[in-house]
């Protein structure tokens, strides 16, 4: 086992290289100095000061003795101060932050809560899409699709996320997980608040009850999931979802979101499996719709938002993936994402390919090549300082004085962690 | 700015995964209208030329997104077509009855299911957390006149990078290259080829 690992991660590390190392060490002193010295720019206030802000709500409304919240938190503090377990526990303080607000959200108060809607989402399913899908895929059931829908749904969701994780850490390039984490966690964060905050009925509730009201004091329901727990006699959905801590949360689909960033993060490191990551999301769009768990258009919300989320962090917080490459511990450095470079359009006004057409075509006079002080090009005229050619190959001399094409944000050599 | 048209095509090719799933009404036995139909095959169309599209996003191929952008722009309309005939359906069917009947009620928890939870659901009367219908009409209109704004909002984002593709001078085609290698390819690529070529001169002209 040691030697297959060796041989399939490590044997092309670079000599010498921290990069992919962890932190070990246990002493509280090492994060202290660390947060003495840091300076906190406008992204990290907003940051903080939006977790902070939801964490110190759920702290106040939750309805567990202080002790014990209290006690809680300072484990969390604990587990922050020392640098061995901060790489993973801080960096996954957007993770953190929904669960509490999601376990939080069972003991709001119904008369501060939103009204439920029970039409809105069949309504718009059948504005944008023509039908409730989800009526549609569910109208004939059997045993064989059920377990086919199940394990998606039912089994998948709750393991993926940490499987993920833990191949992101190994074939992904250093500090990827907490892009992960960030991206995971602020998805759910914003899916649990829309959730707390429009109140919606999932289609298990029209086909029970109609489109008659709803209200807090209801149950939630396991819908297709319910058969399952007749299939191996169990109570776990039933009981499950009967009690569930955001019963009306059927927009968005976090589900879809969840299932959806898991694709695009492993999309991103094993690009050449993309399909298959595709697939995956199709496959729990339909197990959801056949389980009569959510609309379309709560899928939609939901993947929506993780698209977004994933984009911004690939943005601004991703390391780029090296092609070919599927070791932490092969990367010498790490690279991230420009944004400007990225762009098609991007380059050097100097760069003749990259003016415009109609410039071009109206000033290129031949007779005036001799004389002009222009820079219009001319395959003869090579001597000259002021000349520019239109040919792809002298275009990219222009990209030599330009910015790096990746940008580096660290060292060789020096230690990262995730 | 490429991220815009890139997070516009992402977006749009979620929605048209709908088609694919309304399409299984084939073989679920769901009835479905000829509307429906024409709408669920439209949408895996626009979904396989909208894929076409975020592929080359980063090395566009300016033809590509010259039928991207035009089918986009197609879509934009047709969707709101489609959007109004739906509107109009919906709230004839529940103006018809304050509790319409379902296509498929209780088809989906099946009857076993039915014995175990609604205990509680059928036993509370409570109705002061409910939404009244101005509210759900409220978010109904609301739900439906966002993604139109948005599909304006990346139409615009769309047909801003075709135009600056056409304009580019690095972007431009050879027709002759093509032109050649088409004797060479089967009856589909010279199709779609020919409707890029099309798409390609309508937006030269406007854009």
């Amino acid at each position: 086992m040691a030697n297959w690992f060796q041989r399939t991660f490590l044997a092309n590390r670079p000599t010498g290289s921290r990069l992919a190392n962890l932190e070990t060490s246990f002493d509280p002193k090492i994060n202290i100095r660390k947060l003495k010295n840091y300076h906190a720019s406008v992204s990290d206030i907003c940051h903080y000061g939006f977790l902070g802000s939801v964490l110190f709500f759920t702290f106040i409304v939750n309805p567990a003795p202080w002790i014990f919240k209290i006690l809680f938190y300072l484990a969390f503090l604990v587990l922050f101060l020392i640098p061995a377990t901060s790489q993973f526990f801080f960096n996954a303080l957007p993770v953190f932050t929904w669960l509490a607000l999601y376990f939080t959200s069972s003991s709001f108060d119904a008369t501060y809560r939103p009204p439920i809607t029970v039409k809105v989402l069949p309504a718009i399913e059948t504005i944008l899409y023509g039908d409730n899908l989800s009526d549609i895929l569910a109208t004939s059931t059997n045993k064989p699709l059920d377990i086919i829908a199940w394990l998606p749904y039912g089994i998948f969701h709750f393991g993926a996320p940490f499987v993920v994780a833990a191949i992101l850490f190994i074939c992904g390039p250093p500090t990827i997980l907490r892009g992960y984490a960030f991206a995971f966690g602020y998805m759910n964060l914003f899916g649990v608040m829309t959730q707390n905050l429009f109140p919606a009925a999932p289609p298990w509730y029209k086909i029970i009850n109609g489109l008659s009201p709803a209200n807090y004091g209801m149950h939630g329901s396991p819908g297709g999931l319910g058969r399952i727990d007749e299939y191996f006699g169990i109570n776990i959905y039933t009981a499950g979802f009967s009690n569930s801590a955001v019963i009306f949360g059927a927009f968005p689909s976090l589900h879809s979101g969840c299932a959806t960033m898991e694709a695009l993060f492993f999309s991103y490191v094993f690009p050449k499996l993309t399909p298959l990551f595709v697939f995956y999301v199709c496959w729990l769009w339909w197990s959801t719709m056949y389980l009569t768990h959510h609309y379309f258009v709560d899928l939609m919300a939901g993947s929506v938002l993780s698209y977004l989320i994933f984009q911004y962090t690939k943005y601004f917080h991703l390391p780029l993936p090296e092609k070919g490459v599927y070791s932490r511990w092969t990367y010498a450095e790490i690279h991230k994402f420009n944004i400007w470079q990225a762009d098609p359009f991007y380059g050097s006004r100097a760069d003749v390919e990259n003016a415009p057409l109609s410039v071009l075509e109206t000033d290129f006079e031949l007779n005036s090549m001799e004389n002009s002080n222009s820079n219009s090009p001319s395959i003869f005229d090579e001597s000259s300082p002021r000349s520019v050619s239109r040919s792809s190959l002298t275009s990219t001399d222009n990209l030599e004085q330009e910015p790096p094409l990746r940008t580096s944000t660290a060292k060789s050599n020096k230690q990262r962690f995730d | 700015m490429v991220h815009l048209p890139k997070i516009a095509l992402g977006v749009l090719i979620f929605n048209k995964f709908s088609g694919m799933y309304g399409i299984l009404a084939l073989f679920t036995g769901h009835p479905l209208d000829f509307v429906q139909w024409t709408f669920y095959i439209w949408s895996v169309f626009c979904l396989l030329v909208f894929i076409a599209g975020l592929r080359q996003v980063y090395k566009p191929n300016v033809l590509t997104m010259s039928a991207v952008t035009f089918v986009f722009s197609m879509d934009t309309v047709v969707s709101c077509i489609y959007c109004l005939w739906f509107t109009a359906v919906w709230f004839s069917q529940e103006g018809a009855s304050d509790n319409p009947a379902l296509k498929s009620a209780g088809s989906a928890l099946g009857p076993a299911h039915e014995g175990i939870a609604p205990r509680a659901l059928t036993t509370t009367t409570d109705t002061s957390k409910s939404a009244s219908t101005g509210y759900e009409f409220f978010f109904i209109m609301l739900y439906t006149l966002i993604p139109l704004a948005a599909r304006f909002y990346f139409n615009f984002i769309i047909i801003a990078f075709q135009q600056q593709l056409i304009h580019s001078g690095k972007y431009s085609f050879d027709q002759n290259d093509v032109e050649v290698n088409l004797h060479n390819r089967n009856f589909f690529f010279r199709c779609k080829y020919r409707f890029e070529k099309w798409c390609f001169y309508l937006c030269k002209r406007y854009l």
